[in-house]
């Protein structure tokens, strides 16, 4: 990784790596045995998304885009969210096409944090 | 990287290859001036045969072993394949079964591969859990078509050291060949092969301050060790490894090999001292585990697992740490180190690995800044993955 690859950009500082704060919802998914987990995090002040925060275990790559797609999610509308798409993330990184498995276990937590939201809403 | 510290580079990935010394770089630079062919009778080519001559002399000196019995070849890779092809062919009519263990360097498990194609049957021996061929299982292993055993006398990937005496005593009652990968032990430990019942044994310059691109097969000067060779054409060497001699390159194998039977026990003293203070600092870590056997290994190479932290991110998190994960031979393959799982890790702890290796030049500074971004890195990545090893097992 050199200077100027986002990967090594993102690593250089994973800010948004830790703890679910106080309230958060959380999505789950992958497994550690098969060398790919995370768990996004994330409280909702409004209609947006707040204290986005991940739990990852994986490669340099899958934690880069974990970093990737929680700078993103600060701040961003609920709505706008269940867009998000693996193949928007590997484009952005600038991964080999064989990172698109991990990709798709962050897919799938981002999915089911959104859920969660939804879901939280709807009862209120 | 992942919000460390800024360290400097630090190179300890010696078993995946040595800096080239200068006096082998010196004695490299005199036999490229001497530009004649080695096989030519000419002033020229006796120059260049001088080079060649020397340069067997001191490998023979090295190994403690008649200059006559060294096949160059063009690295251990290909000793391997010449060996154990070329004396499987050469015995076929005897036999086709072959013995060798799981954790060899892929040169001999390939090269094995190869002979199972060609309708030799191979028995793959299962390490102990320390990583070492125990004689039995070897003795076990053996019938009467056995014609070639393949095992290593340090192990690349884990630095552990087999009891060649022992394997050596029991194969001395049986007919077949043994081949002996010295790769990683030729520089580490004093070998003597001919103290052994060693018939073949192949060792590389590149992994003992040499260059690359050259190495040797020791052949045992006794009855009924011959192979058949993988090459053909010009005859050099008895037409066991035809093609023109690379002077400059076996120049600097021989300057090599003369430093070797100089310091190689000075350079054990300073690799066993420097492992024992990196391993005891790695160990220290919770949940870090040492790969192979804690004694009988060689100083210069640890190996360890680490319990609850992605292999691929550890080594991104050691940088600018030059080191390996798994084999450094293939470490750019994802799949989890094939040796580590012959000793029975499981395929998380045997990606989640780390191999330090040592050199002449590594200093004990060096060690103490590498075990310090060691365990910053386990502690980050650590941070990183939170509970998911209990959440999302």
């Amino acid at each position: 990784m050199k200077p100027g690859d986002p990967v090594a950009d993102l690593l250089r500082t994973p800010e948004h790596a830790g703890a679910p704060a106080e309230g958060a919802k959380t999505g789950l998914a992958g497994s550690v045995r098969r060398g790919c987990a995370v768990q996004l995090s994330a409280t909702r002040q409004g209609t947006r998304l707040r204290d986005v925060r991940y739990h990852a275990f994986g490669g340099p790559e899958f934690i880069a885009a974990c970093e990737y797609v929680a700078r993103a999610a600060e701040g961003a509308e609920l709505a706008a969210a269940s867009d998000a798409r693996a193949v928007q993330w590997l484009e952005a990184l600038d991964l080999q096409r064989d990172a698109l498995a991990a990709l798709l276990v962050l897919e799938d937590a981002w999915h089911k944090l959104v859920a969660a939201h939804d879901a939280a809403a709807e009862e209120t | 990287m992942l919000g460390l510290p800024e360290i400097e580079p630090i190179y300890m990935d010696f078993a995946a290859t040595t800096p080239v010394a200068p006096e082998v770089a010196a004695e490299m630079q005199a036999a490229l001036a001497d530009f004649g062919n080695p096989s030519s009778d000419h002033a020229w080519g006796a120059a260049a045969a001088a080079h060649v001559a020397r340069a067997a002399a001191r490998l023979g000196d090295a190994l403690g072993v008649a200059p006559g019995t060294l096949v160059w070849t063009s690295g251990a890779t290909e000793s391997d394949n010449l060996a154990i092809i070329g004396a499987a062919r050469y015995r076929a009519n005897r036999g086709r079964h072959i013995v060798t263990c799981r954790t060899e360097h892929k040169a001999v498990i390939d090269a094995c591969h190869q002979l199972e194609r060609e309708g030799f049957e191979v028995t793959w021996l299962t390490p102990d859990p320390d990583g070492r061929v125990s004689p039995e299982a070897l003795a076990e292993a053996l019938t009467d078509e056995t014609v070639l055993v393949s095992l290593m006398w340090v192990n690349n990937e884990l630095g552990v050291v087999n009891d060649i005496a022992a394997l050596a005593a029991v194969m001395a009652a049986h007919p077949a060949l043994f081949h002996v990968d010295a790769a990683q032990a030729f520089g580490k430990l004093p070998i003597r092969p001919a103290d052994h019942a060693i018939d073949l044994m192949s060792v590389t310059a590149h992994k003992c301050y040499g260059p690359k691109g050259i190495g040797a097969l020791y052949v045992a000067e006794r009855h009924g060790v011959q192979f058949e060779p993988l090459l053909f054409g010009g005859g050099q060497q008895g037409g066991r490894r035809p093609g023109t001699l690379p002077v400059h390159q076996i120049a600097g194998f021989g300057a090599a090999a003369a430093l070797v039977a100089q310091r190689v026990e000075t350079d054990a003293r300073h690799l066993a001292e420097l492992g024992s203070r990196l391993t005891g600092r790695l160990l220290a870590v919770p949940g870090v585990l040492l790969n192979g056997s804690a004694s009988e290994r060689i100083g210069g190479i640890v190996n360890v697992s680490v319990e609850g932290v992605p292999g691929a991110a550890l080594v991104a998190a050691m940088q600018p740490v030059a080191l390996a994960t798994g084999s450094a031979c293939s470490s750019r393959d994802a799949e989890p180190s094939f040796v580590l799982r012959a000793l029975g890790r499981d395929d998380v702890l045997a990606s989640a690995s780390l191999r330090f290796s040592l050199g002449r030049s590594t200093t004990a500074d060096e060690v103490d800044a590498v075990a310090g971004r060691f365990e910053a890195a386990v502690s980050r990545l650590r941070g990183i993955a939170g509970d998911l090893a209990r959440v999302a097992p």
